[in-house]
């Protein structure tokens, strides 16, 4: 999963910043309600839904999260190193077993470009 | 046991059985029955705007040559934003698609304009997309004490 083509991904990456890519330190998961859920679909599992959310936060996988205030749907900042792992988290939510909720997942890292005001090599 | 102690430990049994009512109950109990009720954007799920995140995806544009020149003053623009208090967080995309900002600011659109004069953005080069975030509103089904 972490290398799955992205169709975001345009091919021409200069090299100066394809080779200041750090390690992966968070995962941005987007969630989204599914068609499947309905307001009246979701009202009875959101109660499990959010203890479980609280049970990530409490053992450190969800550092950051947030509402979208327009529309329906979630962002978590996660405390993952891969989408692979994030994603291994999230399909366990109740929302997600019911097929309610599907999470798009961004790989982060440290800001790399930064690098260049300390005059430092490109780490590899 | 102290008395204290004994207190703590009926307390914790209390929530315990509470918590296993709401884990096993395959329908909603009536005290639960508000916040089922809750529809999208309900009462119970209206949390103000706080933050925004700025996704910036490079377009199609974006030749090699013309991002390295310009990156280093991106990188400077950048933190003069992050010093004018306006970008909360900061991260490179791995895919190397772009970054993702968390900005202390509620408008789209103003912070559209702000990210439009970056150098990437003047050149057409990096495009934004945002989500307006609020404080996770599904937390209030957990203060069973305030009746609503």
């Amino acid at each position: 999963m972490p290398s799955a083509n992205n169709p975001r991904v345009h091919a021409q990456i200069p090299a100066a910043l394809a080779a200041a890519v750090g390690p992966t330190t968070k995962i941005l998961a987007i969630g989204s309600v599914t068609a499947k859920g309905t307001p009246e679909a979701i009202a009875p599992v959101l109660p499990f839904e959010v203890r479980a959310t609280v049970r990530n936060h409490l053992a450190g996988k969800i550092d950051q999260w947030f509402f979208q205030t327009e529309g329906y749907g979630v962002v978590f900042i996660m405390n993952a190193t891969s989408t692979m792992e994030a994603h291994e988290i999230l399909e366990k939510l109740p929302l997600g077993v019911a097929g309610m909720m599907e999470f798009e997942l961004i790989a982060l890292g440290p800001l790399a470009p930064l690098a260049m005001l300390i005059g430092d090599p490109p780490q590899s | 046991m102290t008395r204290r102690n004994s207190l703590r430990w009926r307390s914790l049994a209390r929530l315990g059985v509470f918590a296993a009512i709401l884990m096993t109950s395959p329908v909603a109990s009536p005290a639960q029955t508000a916040a089922n009720a809750a529809q999208p954007l309900s009462p119970d799920l209206v949390v103000p705007t706080t933050k925004l995140l700025a996704i910036g995806s490079f377009t199609a544009k974006a030749t090699p040559s013309l991002q390295k020149s310009i990156l280093p003053a991106e990188v400077r623009a950048t933190v003069r934003l992050y010093l004018d208090g306006k970008i909360d967080q900061w991260y490179l995309q791995q895919d190397q698609s772009g970054v993702v900002f968390v900005m202390n600011l509620t408008d789209p659109q103003e912070a559209r304009a702000l990210l439009d004069r970056l150098p990437l953005g003047q050149a057409g080069l990096m495009e934004f997309k945002f989500i307006q975030l609020g404080p996770i509103s599904p937390l209030r089904l957990l203060l069973t004490d305030t009746a609503k």
